[in-house]
């Protein structure tokens, strides 16, 4: 019999969780395909690996890096490899919950469910992501109090105020922690005159850099291309350099943050002030950024012990119990 | 044999009403939303947070 499904897709990374017995995949949302013919060549971390290193013919996505879906066929060729990776065919038939961004159009919510339809699932619905990781962040949702989640992944960065199972107020953005990447990488070629691809640019971010200045702060050695000569070229990146390089990213999703508060009823504001924000997703385990949301919105911020399965455990548990939680479903409402 | 026909005419006739008066009945949203929010309570929601306490490890994040 087939055992149904909670899929946190995100714009980084895939989890799976399956019912009964907890989280069976975790890996990247990528996928290498041949240029020329379409041919699927690689997925999850293989493919990731493959990431500005192919040759010409291959290429190395993440179908939907921006919190969007650009490309539906490729998007529906990854639910259905993934399906199949965890044992779904035509006759197993399980139920999948799906979490997406929230940013996410009518339009492409409806090819998530249907790729996962088409791939076997017997039924497939979506839930908020950040409905999903209050829940796997253990938040007392079932209460009327103020419970504010904020969700930082690789494209996109969402903020929710939940109280009695519901959103109150949500704010999404297309900015999250790829675009940090992609401002040190314009930085370093710019101020430095060395090229370095996306990759690397993430390893200085998870070794270097910060929202704010912290305690543990060290230089980080970085080779790339030189520019004029074209030779692999060292140089040394300064953590305050980097703080500059991305301020822009990191106060944009401050921003989103503080117009979610500012979005809350007032008799709830009051329960953040208690009870705090807490804070989910790769991306908020950048260095001081804690810190920085808490100094620009005077609430206190929380860290989830489970940051980067929050999101598949909530899901998890809407599987676990389906019949009592469907009126959760993206669409059951209104 | 015509009354066999005549049975299975009444047995459908009964399914049908049966049906649409199931359909008429409004649902019990008060019962609905008393059980979304008991699934969304602690004690219901005990094992996603024992896998989340193993997962973390004991270590207790920043
Ligand atoms: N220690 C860290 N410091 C800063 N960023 C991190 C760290 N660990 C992971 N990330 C970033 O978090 C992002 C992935 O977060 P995740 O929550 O999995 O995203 P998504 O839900 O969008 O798939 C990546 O961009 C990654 O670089
Ligand atoms: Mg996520």
């Amino acid at each position: 019999m087939a055992r149904d499904l909670a899929i946190d897709l995100g714009t980084a990374n895939t989890l799976v969780y399956m019912k009964g017995r907890g989280i069976v995949l975790n890996e990247p949302s990528v996928i290498a395909l041949n240029r020329q013919t379409g041919e699927v060549l690689a997925t999850g971390r293989e493919a990731w690996q493959m990431i500005g290193r192919t040759p010409g013919y291959i290429v190395a996505v993440r179908p939907l890096r921006g919190g969007a879906i650009t490309d539906f066929e490729i998007t529906e060729r990854m639910i259905r490899l993934l399906l199949q990776r965890v044992g779904v065919s035509r006759f197993t038939r399980p139920k999948v919950v799906i979490c997406v961004p929230s940013a996410i159009t009518e339009v492409e919510r409806r090819a998530v469910t249907d790729a996962a339809r088409r791939a076997g699932a017997a039924d497939a619905n979506l839930i908020e992501q950040p409905m999903a990781a209050a829940i796997g962040a253990d938040l007392p949702i079932d209460e009327p109090v103020g419970n504010m989640v904020i969700d930082i992944g690789g494209g996109t960065s969402e903020t929710a105020v939940i109280s009695l199972g519901g959103i109150v107020a949500l704010e999404a953005v297309r900015v999250g922690s790829f675009d940090i990447d992609a401002a040190i990488q314009t930085y370093v070629r710019r101020e430095h005159g060395i090229a370095i691809g996306e990759r690397t640019a993430e390893e200085i971010k998870v070794a270097i850099g910060s929202a704010d200045p912290t305690d543990d702060e060290s230089q980080a050695e970085v080779r790339g291309r030189d520019l004029m000569t074209g030779l692999p070229k060292t140089v040394l990146l300064t953590p305050e350099e980097i703080r500059f390089a991305i301020e822009d990213v990191v106060s944009s999703i401050v921003a989103s943050v503080i117009r979610c508060l500012a979005k809350a009823p007032p008799e709830l504001s009051q329960d953040f002030l208690v009870r705090g924000m807490y804070l989910v997703g790769g991306g908020g385990l950048l260095r001081g950024l804690a810190q920085r949301i808490e100094r620009e919105t005077e609430v206190p911020v929380r860290m989830s012990n489970v940051p980067l399965e929050a999101v598949v455990l909530g899901a998890g548990h809407v599987i676990e119990h389906y019949d009592a939680l469907k009126g959760m479903f993206m669409g059951a409402r209104r | 044999m015509p009354i066999v026909v005549t049975a299975a005419v009444v047995v459908a006739l009964a399914g049908v009403i049966v049906a649409v008066r199931r359909r008429r009945r409004p649902p019990d949203t008060v019962d609905a939303f008393r059980r979304q929010i008991d699934a969304l309570g602690p004690d219901a929601r005990r094992s996603v947070i024992d896998a989340s306490r193993d997962r973390a490890g004991g270590a207790d994040g920043p």
